[in-house]
């Protein structure tokens, strides 16, 4: 006697689809799991054996083989608790074995015989339309998640039971449906708003031009002046994220878990703040299987690294590569993988160690060269990638107390999403993106601006790294302003957000 | 040589053996009850003594009986260790062989009979169903 049951594993971020193969044997009762099982699925076997005599029904088997194929692959995770319990069921004739082809199915098992969440359902409901499956029976808290996937059918399983009947016809069930536009756009919403923060209207200005362009922002400023309450509010004043964006954000949600319980989507961009002990595997992604780290769980969204140069060196170097290509390989043990990690890095560091350098009200305690020692823990090549610089100083207690908000952050997103659009048009990419001969092209300047800029480089010592930052950053303040030529205040605005090449503050 | 002298006397059934008599009657009525077909007692082997062999629907069950006066001393099944599930296990493998192996299904169940000392019938008769695997060195 032989059962086949369809069900899928995550791998990397995709999944691949499962064939659970079921044969009783004769023999001494006995259940042998093959097809490289990791402990959790070994223990399967005491679970699926206890929730299907706790669900009602009988475990009488005598030597019983499941085979989980590919059998090449590491399978990991208590997800093939239900579908090996259904096969088990079907080998023994206690539920019809002959609709068992159209579904797929994932979940772990209680004792009780109740269906527990597993992560990375997204991807398996993908591959389960892939595999042109008609239907595929998750655990209820995931059904909202897997109801993203059109085309599909989801059965959200509360228990053994339930899904037992339900194959042999004995139960009505309907599929789980998800209106995933109307969700969707229900749930676009922050708790956060940039009217929430007070003053800092420089270093909101900079938060505008770095969303508009795309650019990789660093906050210089004393403990306590609001870099990190800033940071927080760059994903509400960034467009709206579109459909295909969030799933793939969601996909990543999805696998580690952190998708809030019955929660369908990441409709709004993910905020990521990483503590600076982070280690690189941490970062990237990696550990023993291949697991997504903070910057693919950032994906359209923002890296925000508080304390930047408490960071260990190597994990900020690491960065380099995914920032400049949007996405990280990982090669581990168990494989290579390609995880997506288009975000906007956002950072933040205090002027010297004890945070006060340059504050009107406190004095610096360091001595010039402990602040360059603390500077240079950041390398260049890192600050290359970023291309603003802007200093947050201490807000003074008349702008705390008033109540001037200032512009809310819908204001400025439009703003912003008119900027990019112009973007769009002109190059298809955002002006972060932009490449040297694509630079030369598009952020050409008139007379006074190169006048101003060639001043600039030689009184203030910029480097020719600065340069072509600073033109970029033009290019964007430009097209916030709607602008086609770049002109010499745009260019002004743009030298001054390059506080740390300009050296100003050693 | 006193030995010889006691000989005829160990040769009685002591109240251990009888009881252990006594209660593998008791096992055999109840399983024939609750639908066990008994198809050999005291199968014997080279190995080792299985107390009964049943047919339980499409089971083939091999059933170590343990009787005992109270549980003072733990379960009556506690007795059935290592040692003993090794024997069984030979003596199960070759009743199998004798039969040449056939595609059954088959396990082990252990009988805990409870019969008190002066009591005419037993306490208590429980079945551990699948009560172990077969042995170490004959997992197959």
């Amino acid at each position: 006697m032989l059962a086949t049951i369809h069900s899928a594993a995550v791998l990397g971020i995709e999944a691949y689809p499962v064939e659970i193969e079921v044969n009783a044997g004769w023999g001494q009762p006995a259940v042998i799991i093959v097809g490289l099982p990791d402990a959790a699925v070994k223990e399967s076997r005491d679970r699926v054996k206890t929730a299907i005599e706790n669900s009602g029904y009988k475990f009488v088997m005598g030597r019983t083989t499941i085979n989980l194929a590919p059998a090449d692959i590491k399978k990991e995770g208590p997800s093939f608790d239900l579908p090996i319990a259904v096969g088990l069921l079907a080998v023994s004739e206690q539920i019809r074995g002959d609709r068992l082809e159209e579904f797929a199915l994932v979940g772990e098992l209680a004792l009780s015989g109740e269906v527990r969440s597993v992560n990375g359902v997204l991807p398996v409901a993908l591959c389960a339309r892939e595999q042109r499956r008609r239907g595929l029976i998750v655990p209820a808290d995931n059904a909202a998640e897997a109801a993203v996937v059109s085309g599909l059918d989801v059965y959200p399983a509360r228990h053994l039971r339930e899904v037992a009947e339900f194959l042999t016809g004995t139960r009505e069930w309907k599929p789980y449906r998800e209106d995933v536009a109307a969700l969707f756009a229900k749930q676009q919403h922050y708790d956060v708003d940039l009217q929430d923060v007070k003053g800092q209207e420089h270093a909101k200005r900079a938060l505008e031009v770095a969303a508009a362009g795309g650019h990789n922002l660093l906050m210089v400023g004393p403990p306590g002046s609001g870099k990190t309450l800033l940071a927080r509010r760059l994903p509400t004043i960034l467009p709206p994220m579109r459909l295909e964006e969030a799933v793939e954000t969601t996909k990543i949600h999805s696998i580690m878990g952190l998708l809030p319980r019955g929660e369908a989507l990441v409709a709004t961009r993910p905020f990521r703040a990483p503590h600076h002990s982070t280690s690189t595997a941490g970062l990237l992604g990696g550990t023993a299987n291949v697991t997504p780290g903070e910057i693919s769980l950032a994906n359209h969204g923002v890296l925000f690294l508080d304390e930047l140069p408490e960071f260990h060196r190597d994990v900020l170097e690491a960065l380099r590569q995914p920032l400049e290509e949007g996405r990280v390989v990982v090669s581990r043990a168990a494989g290579t993988m390609t995880f997506p990690a288009e975000f906007m890095l956002v950072a933040a560091m205090n002027p010297c160690p004890c945070g006060f350098y340059g504050d009107r009200q406190r004095e610096c305690r360091c001595s010039p060269g402990q602040i360059t020692k603390y500077r240079n823990k950041i390398s260049g090549p890192l600050f290359d990638r970023i291309d603003l610089h802007v200093e947050v100083p201490a807000v003074p207690y008349r702008q705390l107390s008033g109540d001037a908000g200032g512009e809310s952050s819908a204001t400025v997103r439009e703003r912003v999403l008119h900027a990019r659009e112009l973007q769009y048009q002109r190059t298809g990419k955002l002006n972060a993106r932009l490449s040297p001969r694509e630079l030369k092209q598009h952020c050409r300047l008139d007379e006074p601006s190169q006048e101003l800029l060639k001043m600039a480089m030689t009184e203030l010592g910029l480097s020719a790294r600065a340069h072509d930052r600073i033109l970029k950053v033009s290019r964007t303040i430009a097209d916030l302003e709607g602008s086609a030529m770049i002109q010499a205040h745009h260019v002004s605005e743009a030298i001054q957000y390059r506080s740390l090449d300009r050296q100003l503050l050693v | 040589m006193p030995w010889k002298w006691l000989r005829p006397l160990a040769r009685q059934p002591t109240a251990q053996i009888d009881r252990g008599e006594r209660g593998e009657e008791a096992a055999a009525r109840y399983l024939r009850r609750v639908g066990y077909k008994i198809l050999v007692r005291r199968f014997k082997s080279r190995y080792g003594e299985i107390d009964l062999v049943c047919r339980q629907g499409e089971w083939l069950v091999f059933v170590e009986v343990k009787t005992r006066a109270d549980e003072q001393f733990g379960a009556p099944s506690e007795a059935v260790n290592r040692d003993k599930q090794r024997h069984l296990s030979r003596a199960a493998l070759e009743y199998l062989r004798l039969l040449h192996n056939p595609s059954v299904r088959w396990r082990f169940d252990v009988v805990e009979v409870l019969w008190p000392p002066d009591a005419a019938a037993p306490r208590e008769v429980r079945v551990i169903e699948n009560a172990f695997d077969l042995s170490e060195p004959f997992v197959y």
